[in-house]
């Protein structure tokens, strides 16, 4: 199946090199290859608000898999495991079955806090920030704890919290205790972390 | 947490104390446990880096790890060199110049790097508007740790691994702090950068306070920032003389300048030529000829035809390196001249000299009430004028500058924008006379930012 568009993405392919488009930026793009380009697509409906396909790129020996969705105001492009065959696969993958909730690419898990330790309110909100990325926030009323097992955080709220973020509905969770994963994958296109190295002497 | 040698690095230098002491110095530990990854690959690079030394002529490290890279496919990653999937050596690669970096750098960006941690620096545009250049990690802790290492091995030919404050760079770039950063391979002591403000001297006394308490095995900066700090030690009340090497690099060292150091230290006066992009290319030996570091940078010298010309005239100095795995570039046209000499130097490398060396000179200019201004301090106009493409600033006579400017299409009222930029002048040197014009430059390798008359 041929596939040129996708809500926004334009994908021009042209036997010797593949460029995906988001918003005039080329969010992937590989050229000048010695070997030929071939694009097979598996799309499903899920409803008028989301449609998701996987796109699959081969070059040669090499293999993409992206899970591409549209959730009604934007669409994202992820590249997930070469191996995954279905949708459903991909979900799987993605974030483990088995979440009370999901905000984006946030899966909320109810866990008990049985042999973790408690750990320090800063401690706990910079491991936090390291799963939600800055963009998802907690918005806690009450009470907050963390606790760590085995290098995983785990949240325990005594009062109704929300999960927050710019482009998504906030997420309510009751009070009890929760791990927050962040989805599998790279998400394109790939915001590096940089640093500054404006501060080398002898340049 | 920190690996043994680590720990013993911070007790043997009494590092908890110093930062105790000079707690206006600030520490990175997140830098420095990055850092601590890459110990075992810099003490290689340095180890490559002395055997490189001891080169029979025409051998090269850095030109076979260039070659390595283009046999086994790895230097087209970068997607500026995917279509050259041909070629087969150095030479068959086009050159590169700053516009084309300038104007498309994520194609020199290697895309196996697309997921990996980077540094990013600007060059100081000096020949030119600023590049952005992206370091590795690897890189980066290279440049930062064993620049200095290399030309005090270069000219002493040994570290001084006993110093325990190994150097002081001195920056006046404002927009960083004074810093400490500790070598994470422990070889050598520690080093620190201070900040100073090249138009206050006094702000040069914590810097020297802390060379005279620590002695340093040497001082780094650059030479208009030197010529502020020699100027700051012969005007005091009673004569100094630092116990430490001091190394220049940024931009030439006139001799006039030399004779001005070599009068406040003890140590050797060491001149290096380095790049933002390829970081140190040579430096100099005992006899004072600038010696290549074949370990890292491959020279080729070309004439405007782009051929070899006869060894010993001058021409383009152009660099090839892959120690930049984020960013290497290949037959890159430095803009600079020079001359390639080859056989055994009296220093007894064998090591290719850089002769005749003709880059950018930058002299600070000097006010009406004697003191010295670093013209470098200008290095930010770019990004507080986005809408400047370029700019020159020529003194006339002492206190008297003409400012010229090239204006893009970014500029929404150009009297404005000369206005504001004459107002930054002069903010920076009050009482002075500073005239502004709007103009449009050629391009042309010769274009110096800072000129003077005097």
């Amino acid at each position: 199946m041929d596939i040129r568009r996708f809500h926004g993405l334009s994908i021009d392919w042209r036997g010797g090199g593949l460029v995906i488009v988001r918003e005039g930026i080329a969010i992937f793009e590989l050229s000048g290859c010695p070997c030929n380009v071939s694009l097979k697509v598996e799309a499903e409906d899920q409803s008028e608000s989301e449609h998701c396909v996987l796109l699959e790129v081969a070059a040669g020996p090499f293999r993409w898999l992206f899970f591409l969705d549209f959730d009604g105001l934007q669409t994202n492009m992820r590249e997930v495991a070469p191996n995954l065959r279905s949708l459903q696969a991909v979900r799987d993958w993605l974030l483990p079955p088995g979440y009370v909730q999901r905000q984006g690419d946030i899966g909320i898990y109810a866990v008990d806090i049985n042999l973790a330790r408690e750990i320090s309110a800063a401690e706990g909100a910079v491991a936090l920030n390291s799963v939600l990325k800055g963009r998802h926030a907690l918005e806690v009323v009450g009470g907050i704890r963390y606790f760590e097992r085995d290098g995983i955080v785990v949240v325990k709220t005594d009062s109704v919290t929300r999960l927050m973020h710019p482009e998504h509905a906030p997420v309510e969770l009751a009070s009890g205790s929760y791990r927050f994963v962040a989805a599998s994958g790279v998400v394109y296109p790939i915001w590096q972390d940089v640093r500054d190295a404006s501060g080398l002497p002898l340049l | 947490m920190f690996s043994p040698k680590a720990e013993s690095a911070f007790s043997r230098l009494h590092l908890g104390e110093f930062l105790q002491r000079h707690d206006w110095l600030k520490f990175d530990i997140e830098e420095f446990l990055i850092s601590l990854r890459y110990a075992s690959e810099l003490q290689r690079r340095m180890a490559e880096f002395d055997e490189a030394d001891g080169l029979r002529s025409g051998e090269w490290f850095a030109r076979d790890r260039i070659q390595e890279s283009i046999d086994d496919g790895r230097i087209f990653n970068v997607p500026a060199f995917r279509n050259m999937t041909r070629a087969r050596s150095l030479g068959d690669f086009p050159a590169t110049t700053k516009a084309d970096v300038r104007t498309f750098a994520d194609r020199y960006m290697n895309s196996l790097y697309a997921n990996e941690l980077l540094w990013k620096k600007l060059t100081t545009g000096s020949s030119g508007p600023p590049l952005q250049i992206w370091y590795s990690s690897l890189f980066y802790y290279d440049l930062l740790f064993l620049a200095p290492r290399k030309i005090l091995r270069r000219t002493l030919r040994h570290d001084q691994t006993d110093a325990r404050l190994f150097c002081v760079s001195v920056s006046d770039n404002q927009r960083m702090p004074s810093a400490i950063f500790v070598d994470p391979t422990s070889d050598v002591g520690f080093s620190i950068q201070i900040v100073v403000d090249g138009t206050k001297p006094e702000t040069l006394d914590p810097m020297l306070a802390i060379v005279r308490e620590y002695g340093p095995a040497c001082i780094a900066s650059k030479p208009s920032l030197l010529e502020v700090v020699a100027n700051h030690i012969a005007s005091g009340s009673r004569p100094v003389r630092l116990g430490c090497h001091i190394i220049s690099s940024g931009s030439a060292m006139t001799p006039d300048l030399r004779a001005r150091l070599n009068a406040i230290t003890d140590g050797r006066v060491i001149d290096a030529y380095a790049l933002t992009e390829f970081g140190l290319v040579a430096s100099q030996c005992s006899r004072g000829e600038l010696h290549v570091d074949t370990s890292s940078v491959f020279v080729e010298v070309l004439d405007e035809a782009g051929k070899q010309p006869p060894p010993g005239v001058v021409g383009e100095l152009v660099l090839s390196s892959v120690q930049n795995l984020a960013m290497p570039l290949v037959r890159y046209r430095t803009g600079d001249l020079g001359a390639l000499a080859r056989g055994k130097c009296q220093c007894g490398s064998m090591s290719p000299r850089i002769e005749q060396l003709s880059g950018r000179i930058i002299r600070c200019f000097k006010l009406p009430n004697g003191e010295l201004f670093p013209p470098t301090r200008f290095n930010d106009m770019f990004a507080c004028f986005p809408e400047m493409n370029e700019f020159q600033v020529t003194e006339i006579a002492s206190g008297v500058f003409e400012v010229a400017v090239e204006l893009n299409s970014g500029a929404g009222s150009p009297s404005d924008s000369l206005s504001r930029i004459r107002a930054h002048f002069l903010d920076a040197i009050p009482d002075s006379i500073v005239r502004v014009n709007s103009t449009v430059f050629t391009s042309d390798s010769k274009f110096q930012r800072y000129r003077s008359h005097l």
